[in-house]
């Protein structure tokens, strides 16, 4: 027979047994019974209002079935972080899926060109006249105020605390007659919704002093969202300098964070490039004299030869000085909108991109659709291995516990 | 002895309270005895008594009478209790009194002597079985459990609970009937 095979037998065959058990009985003492009583019938409430730890523990205490949203619910979390802020469900290039809308212009000149997208930087592009004459122009965010440097140039710069903003950036003196070759750059700040009016604004001002729009880069945004940005390279007549910069610092729905101006002085340089000039004329009218009074034919070519040199010299300087007469005339001016401001990717629409349609509503609901099939997959995702992972280790604790326990039986003699 | 209801997890809180209150007025005394059994300490009987009610008390609502009897629900709990109070004296071992004598208190009072050392002679040999017959002894003397309520509280099938029922009902005869 094995051990633990069923024996058949009645309850009634204990019955002796059970009249043994019962007269060794022991009863619960009185005093400890009606102490029981009362607890009970208080519904163990002091154990409840006590306050101290086990209180705390037991106010604490959460069903076993409240743990799988509240997990759902941190994963969420997460995984709603992870997609808003790392495009974690591969957003489609290009596009800006439940951000701002954006419009984006762009215009260019020669040497400007069309920017699409992410605007960029401008950088300095004057040539120079030789590496000891940069013209150096400065963006200084900061409340400090600074001189540029460079041979030959001045420069100021202020921000919007100080005394210099509205077009009284302070330069260098200057001797009557010199020549300067001027510059200056503005940084405003503005609502992200008002980057638009203050760009028209620029243009606007741009217009009335005569001055021409070398490239521009507008990028709108709606309020609150961040990312409004512009930036304007000028060219404007450098007698309406001062007063294109104090209109440009006196925007209606825009501030000046920082300004800059900057001037160089070219004296050296332009009386440089007249006399050489003057030399290249002057030996044209001699070479010309000199062909008049030659005889021979090897005389005349020779005259010729050099004569044709000194014109395409006499062209050459004739060019660099009105190219340098052109710098002088016109200064340049770059203006900055938010400069600081992060850069947004770009929402390209074939029409109007403001105010409600059904097809941007539909598009909003299929993106909230689709983020929010993202965020409960991620989710899933993240429970599953938890949940089966905390389900192991709690049927382990529970199996090891039980085993302690029938290990103490065993062991209590 | 028996109560035949169930705490159901859909009633209210007064109906819960007051199915708690019928078990523990037919189980008060059953389970003093049976945890008096395991530990053979009245004041730990006591403490792990009420810890059991207690324990039944807050977990009342998580009952299933589909996995057995309330009672056996409630013998379940206070065997646990029980156990980590055995595992809790182990840790502590240098700190705790050789088990109590239970008999000897109330043997100068009984007024029958023959009674008397009749009563004597089980408790003695209920305290020479191993620990999980005297369990059993309780559980199905003192308890009143089937076998098949033996077995859920005890975590066997039925038959093994009955068998080891049988051979430890079979080793008490012996040891109540033997030679002194």
């Amino acid at each position: 027979m094995r051990p633990f095979d069923e024996i058949p037998f009645e309850e009634s065959d204990y019955s002796d047994v059970a009249l043994m058990v019962a007269s060794a009985r022991e009863w619960p003492a009185d005093d400890f019974a009606r102490e029981l009583d009362a607890r009970v019938a208080r519904r163990f409430a002091e154990e409840g209002q006590d306050g101290g730890r086990r209180g705390l523990r037991r106010s604490i205490r959460l069903p076993l079935w409240s743990a799988g949203p509240a997990v759902a619910l941190v994963a969420g979390i997460v995984a709603a972080v992870v997609v808003v802020s790392g495009g974690g469900l591969g957003s489609t290039t290009g596009t800006n899926p439940g951000g701002p809308v954006v419009l984006t212009s762009s215009q260019g000149s020669s040497n400007g060109g069309i920017r699409h997208g992410v605007p960029q930087r401008y950088t300095e592009r004057t040539p120079s006249h030789g590496a000891s004459r940069m013209q150096s122009i400065e963006t200084v965010p900061s409340v400090h105020s600074k001189a540029t440097s460079g041979a030959g140039s001045v420069g100021a710069t202020g921000d919007a605390n100080s005394p210099n903003t509205l077009g009284l950036a302070s330069t260098a003196p200057v001797a009557p007659g010199a020549k300067q070759i001027q510059s200056a750059q503005i940084s405003l700040t503005a609502p992200n919704d008002h980057v638009d009016q203050v760009a028209q604004e620029v243009f606007q001002v741009v217009g009335d002093e005569h001055g021409t729009v070398e490239s521009s880069h507008i990028t709108a945004a709606s309020r609150g969202i961040g990312g409004g940005y512009a930036s304007f390279m000028l060219s404007i007549p450098t007698g309406n300098l001062q007063a294109t910069m104090t209109d440009l610092s006196r925007l209606h729905f825009a501030s000046v964070e920082s300004r800059t101006d900057s001037s160089q002085n070219v004296s050296h340089q332009y009386n440089n490039d007249q006399r050489q000039l003057n030399d290249a004329r002057a030996l044209r009218t001699s070479l010309l004299k000199q062909l008049a009074a030659a005889v021979t034919t090897q005389q005349i070519d020779s005259i010729k030869a050099q004569l044709k040199l000194a014109e395409q010299q006499i062209l050459s300087w004739q060019d660099t000085l009105g190219r340098l007469q052109h710098r002088i005339g016109y200064s340049n001016v770059e203006v900055q909108i938010n400069q600081n401001g992060l850069p947004i990717p770009v929402y390209h629409r074939t029409h109007s991109s403001t105010g409600f349609t059904i097809g941007r509503a539909l598009h909003d609901a299929v993106r909230v659709l689709v983020v929010a099939a993202g965020v409960a997959l991620i989710a899933l995702a993240v429970m599953i291995p938890v949940g089966l992972v905390a389900a192991l280790l709690i049927w382990l604790w529970v199996w090891l516990r039980q085993r302690r326990r029938e290990h103490a039986l065993d062991s209590a003699g | 002895m028996r109560l035949g209801v169930a705490i159901r997890p859909s009633e209210t809180d007064s109906e819960s309270w007051e199915r708690f209150e019928a078990l523990y007025r037919s189980s008060r005394d059953d389970i003093y005895a049976y945890v008096l059994t395991l530990l053979r300490d009245r004041a730990a009987a006591e403490d792990v008594t009420a810890v059991a009610f207690e324990r039944a008390y807050r977990r009342r609502r998580t009952f299933d009478r589909h996995r057995g009897d309330e009672r056996g629900w409630l013998f379940g709990i206070a065997r646990n209790a029980a156990l980590d109070e055995l595992r809790r004296r182990r840790r502590t071992a240098t700190l705790v009194v050789d088990p109590e004598d239970v008999s000897d208190d109330e043997l100068a009072d009984d007024s029958d002597e023959d009674q008397a050392v009749r009563r004597a002679a089980v408790r003695e040999a209920l305290a020479a079985l191993a620990p999980r017959e005297r369990e059993l002894i309780a559980l199905k003397f003192h308890a009143g459990l089937t076998n098949a309520e033996l077995a859920s509280v005890l975590g066997v099938s039925e038959s093994n609970a009955g068998t080891m029922l049988h051979r430890a009902v079979q080793k008490l005869r012996r040891a109540v009937n033997a030679p002194v």
